[in-house]
């Protein structure tokens, strides 16, 4: 057996000294940990190299196996580290936790993972990083860790290792115990799995940068972005479809750090088009590699024509022309470098082509820049040089640099096209089916810009038969990820059915001494009381007791109390009121007493109110809801606050109960409307006869837990939020919810129009 | 009793937007009460304040808020040692001793204070002192000027009809572009190129009043935005200082301002 001579040092402690000799013995293991030893001695100081080899024994002493050993040693042997050993010593510390928590199998999964992004003569950092939270699973979960080892080369490649663990937690966190559909989670079988993955990847999703591109575009524009997400990866860059943006969802090289001016870029650059290409170029004969220069030398036109307005935004396109000079004659390279010398002066470069198109295009342009027919004309002469150059050019691999630039596709007019131009008719007939779809789907009209504010108004397929129109589309809260899922449930509108309204009428009648009751209450409420307030330093008035008893200490000799004058102030109303009703299957069952059913003791008691705010003026707006899955919350508008409340009463009795209580989603809706109200208070008042629940989900902490973070929204946007929970059920369920203080249960239904009555003069009167 | 400390003793800078110096005078001459409308710093207490220098007129300018009660306008009891006297209140001082009266931002007083200067405003131009008992009538140089941002206030906050009606009215609203760069070139001391790409910003910002913003940022703070430039302050940082945090709280609004602040530098 040959003997490998050790350089330098031979370690401190005995434990050391026997692990090398032991590992020296054995064939498998020797030549891969000499190599090691030798690269790492030669980088870091004496006390790493120490607890490198202490780290390499205890793995040994733990039984981690030859095939981990050779591993990790593979791994480390690649690195440079600093003297201090920092990252190296991290990767050991973290396999030796994955071999002792998961298994050798996992260890071994997590190295070639790691390995995988770690490039020759780095510092180890990365895989340090990814390491630690692949032991950090290994604690929490072990059999997590070969399957997340296994797509870390792939599907999570692009991911930094927070975003890993971001994403592994979730998958913990869903199912604590459930390895079965853990396992789903991780092997991406669970739908769930890929959209918490889409979050995590977080800043390469254009929905997270659209308000703000919104907000900018309309600043430097004046007009409204519209822009659609285009999910199914048919598209590599924005495309333009008239005015409207279509944009690859998740975009693909945005990079990190850099996430917010890329979108920046690339919203600005679709607004420059939109402003600066004021029509579509004519295909005519132009070959796909012509078009292609065409829409390069149209991007920098419209680029430097919008610098001339905004030079800041110059600055931020040029920022992503990276491409250094070179004399590579590819298509690839001769074209981003092109793209680059037109907007950026300051850009050398030798190549004779690009010399050309940049004096064609700086002469052109100085002459006539809103000119957009130079970009067609150039595109010809650079073309045929081109052709003549005999570099070819393939339509369908080619891709517009840099990535924030739209495909230049949307740039032309495809009926258009010479119809012997197959080539380029091609390109453009798919381009032009999706522009239509797209614009189809979009509407015509930009949505109104108050719906924008929080809730994205959806552009979602047209309607399905009878599924109502979209109002917006909200997140919902997920306990067990303690996270919001963006976009999640769908509330959709639903015209309240026509019916009779007889039973309501006959229904009403009883409650006459209630009515009059509450028209009491009405007129108390109605009043303007004015308010003393006494013993002021300022005020418009003596306050002549005050004013005595000034005089009297003066005479007794004592210091008088300067507060001796009287405010005198109106207490106006200003409530608004929204009534939000539960109209759930479940409403329909008796409510007792007098016969009815649940739903129509609330319709009765709405009713009541409706009349009783209507004689007071106070804004009020009556919604009733039910669900039928996430994509189906059912809203009907009953009265709007806009409308007078004649045909409320109509309404409410043609309400039939029907689906599931799906609560959180219609809180945030509710509140939503209610918060433009410009009135001092705004009241919610939620009237449930039950827990939420849904067809579409089996975790009954689920929707609660999400109601409750609605509500809590709507208080912390100024709302007052209360429930009033029907029969002896409800209470608890709607405790949780609202909060003990802000419930009303009413055990009795048929008190409720009574006690509903009661609670709104008590929260409103003062 | 002498009005004279509120005289004005230079002639405060105004830069005029079309004819309104022409519009004042005439009503001035007239003493039809003036309403100034016009988004919150756009120059209207300035145009105030270079018009009563022009007239030769003292100048009272009163800023209405909400507390605001009818007695800080016309004058209150007060006690001293002698028992009580009465002390007017600075509409009466302008009342009584003929001097322009500018009630900034009206609306924000509450309904039942701007009802006393309903008497001032039509043929009788009397002040009634109710506590006191006494009816002012108004020196012939009194005038009265208020101004009125119609943009922010919601409709529960407006003025009432049958004030409104009362007063002939000058619309104003930002300079345009060359002219404001030349007032923020000249208020704040920076020069004229810089200045016109802080009225830039300005537009922008402007673009989202009543989609996201109230108001777009106003002449003045554009000025403010210039003086500490001068000061060293770095332009975007003193745009983000004078500029994007007074206007905004929200994040993606900030977001957008910022960079359109730095599209335009
Ligand atoms: N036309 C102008 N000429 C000279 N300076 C101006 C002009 N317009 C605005 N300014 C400058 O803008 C600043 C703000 O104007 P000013 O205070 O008159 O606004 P305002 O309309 O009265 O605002 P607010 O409604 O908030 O009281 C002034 O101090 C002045 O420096
Ligand atoms: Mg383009």
């Amino acid at each position: 057996m040959a003997v490998v001579r050790l350089p330098e040092r031979s370690p401190a402690v005995p434990a050391a000294a026997r692990f090398e000799q032991a590992v020296m013995g054995r064939p498998g293991l020797a030549a891969s940990f000499a190599a090691a030893r030798r690269r790492i001695g030669l980088l870091v100081g004496h006390a790493a190299l120490d607890a490198w080899i202490a780290q390499g024994a205890a793995l040994y002493a733990a039984n981690a196996g030859p095939r981990v050993l050779t591993a990790l040693w593979e791994l480390e042997g690649r690195l440079s580290p600093g003297p201090e050993g920092g990252a190296l010593l991290a990767i050991g510390r973290a396999v030796h936790e994955v071999c002792r928590h998961a298994s050798s199998a996992a260890a071994v999964a997590a190295i070639t993972a790691a390995a995988a992004r770690t490039r020759h003569g780095s510092d180890g950092g990365e895989a340090a990083a990814l390491l630690a939270v692949l032991a950090d699973a290994a604690r929490r979960a072990p059999d997590v860790v070969p399957l997340v080892a296994a797509l870390a080369p792939g599907r999570l490649a692009a991911l930094e290792a927070d975003a890993i663990a971001g994403w592994i937690g979730d998958g913990i966190g869903l199912y604590p115990q459930d390895r079965r559909r853990r396992a789903a989670y991780f092997e991406l079988r669970d739908p769930l799995a890929l959209s918490r993955l889409a979050i995590h990847a977080g800043a390469s999703r254009f929905a997270a940068h659209e308000p703000r591109l919104m907000h900018l575009t309309r600043a430097v524009w004046g007009f409204d972005l519209r822009a659609r997400p285009i999910g199914d990866g048919g598209l590599r860059r924005t495309r333009l479809a008239g005015s409207l943006l279509l944009v690859p969802e998740p975009m693909p090289q945005v990079p990190g750090e850099r996430a917010d001016a890329f979108f920046e870029a690339m919203a600005m650059h679709g607004a420059a088009h939109r402003r600066f290409t004021t029509e579509r170029f004519a295909v005519g004969k132009l070959k796909p590699m012509q078009l292609a220069l065409t829409a390069l030398i149209e991007d920098a036109r419209v680029e430097l024509l919008a610098g001339a307005a905004y030079p800041g935004l110059l600055a931020v396109w040029r920022s992503f022309h990276a491409i250094p000079a070179s004399r590579a004659q590819t298509v690839e390279s001769l074209f981003a470098r092109l793209s680059r010398a037109l907007v950026d002066p300051g850009f050398a470069d030798g190549d004779g082509w690009i010399g050309k198109g940049r004096a064609l295009f700086a002469a052109a342009f100085a002459a006539t820049p809103e000119r957009q027919d130079i970009a067609r004309e150039i595109a010809n002469v650079l073309g045929h040089d081109l052709g003549q150059l005999r570099i070819p050019f393939i339509a369908k691999s080619y891709v517009v640099e840099p990535a924030y630039r739209d495909d230049g596709l949307g740039l032309f007019d495809a009926a258009d096209t010479d119809p012997d131009n197959s080539e380029a008719l091609e390109l453009l007939i798919e381009a032009a089916r999706v522009e239509q779809r797209e614009q189809e789907v979009a509407g015509d009209e930009a949505p109104p810009a108050e719906e924008q504010e929080r809730a994205r108004p959806s552009a979602v397929a047209a309607p399905e038969e009878e599924e109502g129109r979209v109002l917006a589309i909200y997140p919902e809260w997920h306990h067990r990820l303690r996270a919001e899922q963006p976009d999640h449930a769908t509330v959709r509108d639903y015209a309240p059915p026509a019916a009779r309204r007889d039973w309501l009428e006959a229904a009403l009648t009883p409650h006459a001494g209630l009515r009059a009751r509450i028209g009491a209450l009405v007129a108390g409420a109605k009043l303007d009381r004015p308010v003393r307030l006494k013993r002021r330093l300022e005020g418009e008035e003596i306050d002549i007791e005050a004013a005595q008893e000034v005089m009297i200490s003066r005479r007794i000799g004592e210091t008088p109390d300067p507060r001796i004058h009287m405010l005198k102030r109106r207490q106006r109303r200003s409530v608004a009121v929204t009534l939000l009703i539960d109209a759930s299957a479940s409403t329909g069952d008796a409510a007792g007493g007098d016969g009815g059913t649940v739903l129509q003791t609330a319709c009765v008691a709405a009713a009541l109110l409706g009349e009783a705010l209507a004689g007071l003026g106070d804004p009020l707006e009556v919604l009733a809801f039910s669900s039928n899955g996430r994509g189906d919350v059912r809203a009907m508008t009953l009265k709007a606050f806009a409308e007078g409340a004649e045909a409320l009463a109509a309404r409410l009795a043609a309400l039939t109960p029907g689906y599931s209580t799906r609560l959180g989603p219609m809180v945030r809706h509710a509140a939503q409307g209610l918060a433009r109200q410009s009135t001092f208070r705004k009241v919610l008042i939620v009237i449930s006869d039950g827990e939420p629940s849904d067809v579409d989900v089996d975790d009954p902490g689920y929707l609660r837990e999400d109601a409750k973070h609605a509500v809590a929204a709507a208080r912390a946007a100024g709302l007052d939020v209360f429930c009033v929970g029907l029969g002896p059920g409800a209470e608890v369920g709607a405790r949780a919810i609202f909060g003990r203080r802000n419930t009303l249960a009413v055990h009795r239904i048929a008190d409720l129009p009574q006690r509903l009555a009661a609670l709104y003069f008590r929260l409103t009167v003062s | 009793m002498s009005l004279d400390q509120f005289r004005l003793s230079a002639e405060p800078f105004y830069a005029p937007l079309s004819n309104e110096i022409v519009r004042f005078e005439a009503a001035y001459h007239e003493r039809v009460p003036l309403m100034l409308k016009g988004p919150t710093g756009c120059g209207k207490t300035r145009f105030v304040e270079h018009m009563a220098y022009r007239l030769g007129q003292p100048l009272i300018t009163i800023a209405c808020h909400e507390d605001m009660t009818a007695a800080d306008l016309v004058g209150r009891y007060l006690l001293d040692s002698d028992g009580t006297h009465w002390k007017d209140g600075p509409l009466t001082e302008a009342v009584r001793g003929g001097a322009i009266c500018y009630l900034d931002e009206i609306v924000e007083a509450r309904q039942d204070t701007t009802v006393v200067i309903h008497p001032l405003t039509d043929e009788r131009r009397v002040l009634p002192l109710e506590k006191k008992n006494e009816l002012v009538e108004a020196h012939e140089a009194f005038f009265l000027v208020i101004s009125y941002n119609p943009g922010y206030q919601s409709a529960v906050k407006d003025l009432k009809e049958s004030t409104k009606q009362r007063f002939a009215a000058i619309d104003f609203t930002y300079a345009e572009p060359e002219r404001e760069a030349d007032i923020v070139a000249e208020e704040a001391g920076i020069d004229r190129s810089l200045a016109g790409k802080l009225v830039k910003i300005a537009a922008t910002s402007r673009n989202l009043s009543g989609r996201g913003l109230d108001e777009g940022a106003s002449t003045r703070t554009l000025i403010r935005a210039g003086r500490l430039i001068v000061r060293g302050i770095p332009v975007a940082e003193a745009c983000d200082m004078a500029i994007v945090v007074p206007l905004t709280d929200d994040h993606d609004l900030r977001g957008a301002l910022r960079s359109a602040v730095s599209a335009c530098l």
